[in-house]
């Protein structure tokens, strides 16, 4: 297969490559493969596709011209019926094959994202479940939640939108997890540093980050790995990949017999732990991990500086 | 058996009192550390569910109480007993639910999970060629076993001397120890299993009854037909007594005895059909008659028309076919199961006729151990009851007399009668006095825990710390945000990116669900807004309008200081 400065494999070198062309997520989780954690297999669609994109769009190029509100609006309308074309979309759907999965996870990956502040994260589009079919649109969706009004929002606090256009998208295969949620190094509130703090719900870990499930929470003494504290929380319902072949996610009854069971067995916890604390090692700061597990495996989705 | 049957294969699987505080998730975890199961630190995460499932299944674990030797567990489990009690023993059973018969074993020797994790690991490669290998092992111990009890079969206790004896058992003893290690096996890889063809065919069929005979159709080991019998004749003699009018609580009826007394002629009759071995009749295979009286008590409490279901089941087995059916390609036409579907059911299928064997084999070994038991205690001259307090090699020592029986603490051991986890290492025995007080209590306990959930304290879990006063504004949607004004405390199920602008601007969050990790509380954190997540109901418990303080140094309680509804004043 050819090389496409479109496409960047998780897991190959970084040599040249910038946390602008990856989004901060994208540059973090190349990182990440490099470092032989456990990620789940795939490929970013760097910023420079949608600078072509954006390029090879004349119709696109005014739009900074106009007022912040009025230009993402119409870059919203544009984007929505502008097709990728076959620049874009060959070696997108060449990577999907290589990658061979039924669907994937996309999510955007700014590169002001991560790095800064969490509650950035969540502005943009992420689609999980996606199939190959409808894996361009996915894209395109991330891109056109560069331009939402809550971006634009959130924005006001430090610059506007600009004519920015450093914004990638990673492309994982998708993961279905018994189990899946949040650690943090050091404890989320009391900010006590000898401490890991876990965060766990059946199904998919969106379920946990929205808020939506109360997760087990699970302190552990960071030294020695040891259980200090833990809160089981009663699930019945969880997010989980729609079974039908749209793709997608959706809601489902928790089997009755792990409505009030642990969601972490402690050898789980341990590995969970332990992953953590090296991940905080080796990154030098105090890290927010998005994690999760399968059967057999723990997969690390996502790692990032506690920004509170 | 018979009530056991029914029950396990149709019983309800959600038990919501499980692991709900840590103390109790801690005694009932994988590792008990060197205990439970072995010195094994690192279950993967399936083997976890395979045993929470395990757990769950059978539900609370009321009490747990010294087993009767039925079934022989490894010499691994007989030294972890050794460390934790000081003396030795054969096995423990765990009773579950109060005044229930339903047993698992506490511990099993450290090989059963190594295989079940073989067989797991292989069930998820779908590797069928690993699957056939691991039951390929059990055939080879089989025939060993099976060669070995040929030959004891024909050997005469009486006529042995007392050191013979002692070696004879031990052999014996020995060799139920690995097979044991399969019917463990079986135990757990089967409901494994038995729980996915219950995925399978649920959906397919509703009416119980249809669900058992599916089941039987698909997966109807050799042991089946005579299992059939037998529970033919139990039921039987079970209708006799109640039509006698003589049903517990009482002595052990004379009637179960005799339905005993079928039960073991049916099975060595089976065993000499199967495996040309010699028929013998003998009292006790498997069960004792205390136990049947149980589980008819049992039973009897659950159905108040006893009769009219033991005439139900009766009527039931008369009309299944007393032999092996092959029509399980038809239902899975029927069905219209998948390959994969086909599979869990073949693996199901052989487990189940593993296991049975297994079981069968077991017991089997009761047909050899029993005389020599008896003929043993005879010259010991000690009571049988006896026997069920000494472990096999205390046994053996009194018989070869390097041991007295004046050594043992023969009257503590029969006054103890359960024991519980103290934390995850340590025991505390209990005696039959102190045992009445411990399952009590736990009643209670189980009670407690049944509460509903609204009658726990209201508060939540501290988010963003600070101190927050506010006019409260309930937001069950998006559109409710118009609603929000500067200053406010927001209400909210959970929050989703939508409600940055107005988080920015709350006094304070309050959130239903969530945990110290999720959005509202990484945002409110971000913000420097205090926050409480996991309130329960706080959408309902709080109104617009009423005015909300709450300071998470006090943890997550929060105060309605003004109940002024404006809404009702106007």
């Amino acid at each position: 297969m050819k090389e496409s400065p479109f496409i960047f494999w998780l897991g190959a070198e970084l040599d040249q490559w910038t946390p602008a062309e990856l989004g901060g997520k994208g540059y973090q989780l190349a990182d990440l493969s490099l470092l032989a954690y456990p990620i789940p297999r795939g490929f970013i669609v760097t910023a420079s596709t949608l600078r072509h994109f954006w390029a090879t769009h004349p119709e696109l190029a005014h739009i900074w011209h106009h007022e912040p509100n009025t230009a993402t609006a119409e870059a919203r309308r544009a984007l929505q019926v502008c097709h990728i074309g076959p620049e874009i979309e060959d070696p997108l759907m060449g990577a999907f094959d290589q990658l061979s999965v039924a669907t994937v996870a996309v999510r955007s990956s700014s590169s002001r994202e991560d790095g800064h502040t969490r509650s950035y994260a969540g502005q943009f589009e992420t689609k999980l479940n996606v199939t190959g079919d409808h894996l361009a649109e996915a894209l395109k969706a991330c891109w056109i939640s560069l331009f939402s009004d809550r971006v634009l929002a959130y924005n006001l606090k430090d610059d506007a939108v600009g004519d920015n256009l450093d914004f990638a998208v990673v492309i994982q295969e998708m993961i279905a997890p018994v189990a899946a949620g949040a650690a943090f190094t050091h404890h989320p509130t009391n900010r006590d540093t000898s401490q890991i703090h876990i965060e766990a719900v059946w199904g998919l870990g969106e379920a946990q980050v929205s808020g939506c499930v109360t997760p087990d929470t699970f302190v552990l003494r960071k030294c020695d790995l040891e259980i200090m504290e833990y809160q089981p929380a009663i699930q019945e319902t969880m997010l989980a990949s729609s079974i039908s072949g749209e793709g997608g996610t959706a809601w489902q009854p928790v089997p009755p017999h792990l409505i009030a069971a642990r969601k972490l067995t402690p050898a789980t916890l341990t590995l969970l732990a332990s992953t953590c604390r090296n991940l905080e090692a080796v990154m030098g700061y105090p890290c927010d991990v998005e994690w999760a597990v399968t059967e057999d495996r723990l997969y690390i989705l996502q790692c990032r500086p506690i920004t509170t | 058996m018979w009530a056991g049957y029914t029950e396990s294969k149709c019983r309800p699987f959600g038990i919501r009192t499980l692991c709900t505080t840590s103390e109790q998730t801690k005694s009932l975890g994988v590792d008990y550390k060197g205990f439970t199961f072995g010195p094994r630190h690192a279950l993967p995460m399936y083997m976890n569910q395979l045993f929470t499932d395990q757990w769950h299944y059978h539900g609370k674990w009321d009490g747990m109480s010294l087993g009767d030797s039925q079934i022989w567990l490894g010499p691994e489990a007989v030294d972890a007993f050794h460390e934790v009690f000081g003396f030795w023993k054969g096995n423990a059973n765990v009773f579950v639910g109060a005044g229930t018969q339903t047993a698992c074993h506490s511990y099993s020797r450290c090989a059963v999970f190594e295989e079940i994790e073989l067989f797991v690991e292989a069930w998820i490669a779908r590797d069928a060629m690993s699957l056939l290998n691991v039951l390929e092992g059990y055939r080879r111990q089989a025939d060993e076993y099976q060669a070995g009890c040929r030959e004891w079969l024909s050997s005469a206790p009486s006529s042995m001397s007392n050191s013979e004896l002692a070696a004879l058992f031990r052999r014996i003893r020995r060799l139920q120890f690995s097979i044991s290690r399969y019917d463990q096996f079986g135990i757990f890889t089967e409901d494994f299993f038995e729980r996915r063809v219950g995925q399978i065919l649920l959906p397919h069929i509703a009416d119980e009854m249809e669900y058992q005979q599916t089941i039987d159709a698909l997966i109807l080991p050799h042991e089946l037909p005579t299992m059939r019998l037998e529970e033919k004749a139990l039921l039987e003699s079970l209708l006799a007594l109640v039509d006698s009018d003589k049903l517990p609580p009482g002595a052990p009826p004379r009637q179960v005895r005799l339905a005993l007394v079928r039960h073991a002629r049916n099975t060595s009759q089976k065993l000499s059909e199967q495996y040309g071995w010699q028929r013998v009749f003998l009292r006790n295979i498997g069960h004792t008659a205390d136990h049947y009286l149980s589980e008819l008590t049992d039973l009897a409490t659950g159905h108040e028309d006893l009769r009219e279901h033991l005439l139900t089941r009766l009527r039931y087995l008369e009309q299944l076919p007393f032999q092996r059916r092959s029509d399980s390609r038809s239902i899975v036409e029927r069905l219209g199961l998948n390959k994969e579907e086909q599979t869990v059911i073949a693996i199901y299928r052989a487990l189940t006729e593993a296991r049975n064997e297994a079981s069968t084999q077991v017991g089997l070994g009761s047909l050899i151990v029993n005389p020599i038991v008896t003929e043993g205690c005879k010259r010991l001259g000690i009571d049988e009851n006896i026997f069920h307090l000494l472990c096999v090699e205390e046994f053996a020592e009194l018989l070869d007399g390097s041991r007295q029986i004046a050594q043992l603490d023969i009257d503590g051991r029969s006054r103890i009668c359960g024991f519980w986890f103290q934390n995850e290492r340590t025991f505390h025995l209990m005696r039959d006095d102190e045992a009445q007080r411990f399952l009590e209590s736990q009643q209670d306990a189980h009670r407690a825990t049944e509460a509903p959930i609204l009658s726990q304290p209201h508060k939540g879990t501290c988010a963003a710390a600070g101190l927050a006063e506010g006019i409260a504004c309930i937001v069950s949607d998006v559109d409710d945000l118009n609603k929000f004004k500067e200053g406010m405390i927001l209400v909210a199920e959970n929050t989703t990116v939508d409600y940055v602008p107005v988080l920015r601007k709350s006094a304070g969050i309050i959130t239903e669900h969530g945990g110290r990790t999720c959005h509202a509380a990484v945002v409110a954190r971000e913000f420097g807004v205090p926050a409480i997540v996991n309130y329960p109901q706080a959408t309902h418990i709080f109104r617009d309008g009423q005015t909300l303080r709450f300071d998470t140094a006090e943890g997550g309680i929060v105060h309605i200081i003004s109940r002024l509804d404006t809404g009702q004043q106007k």
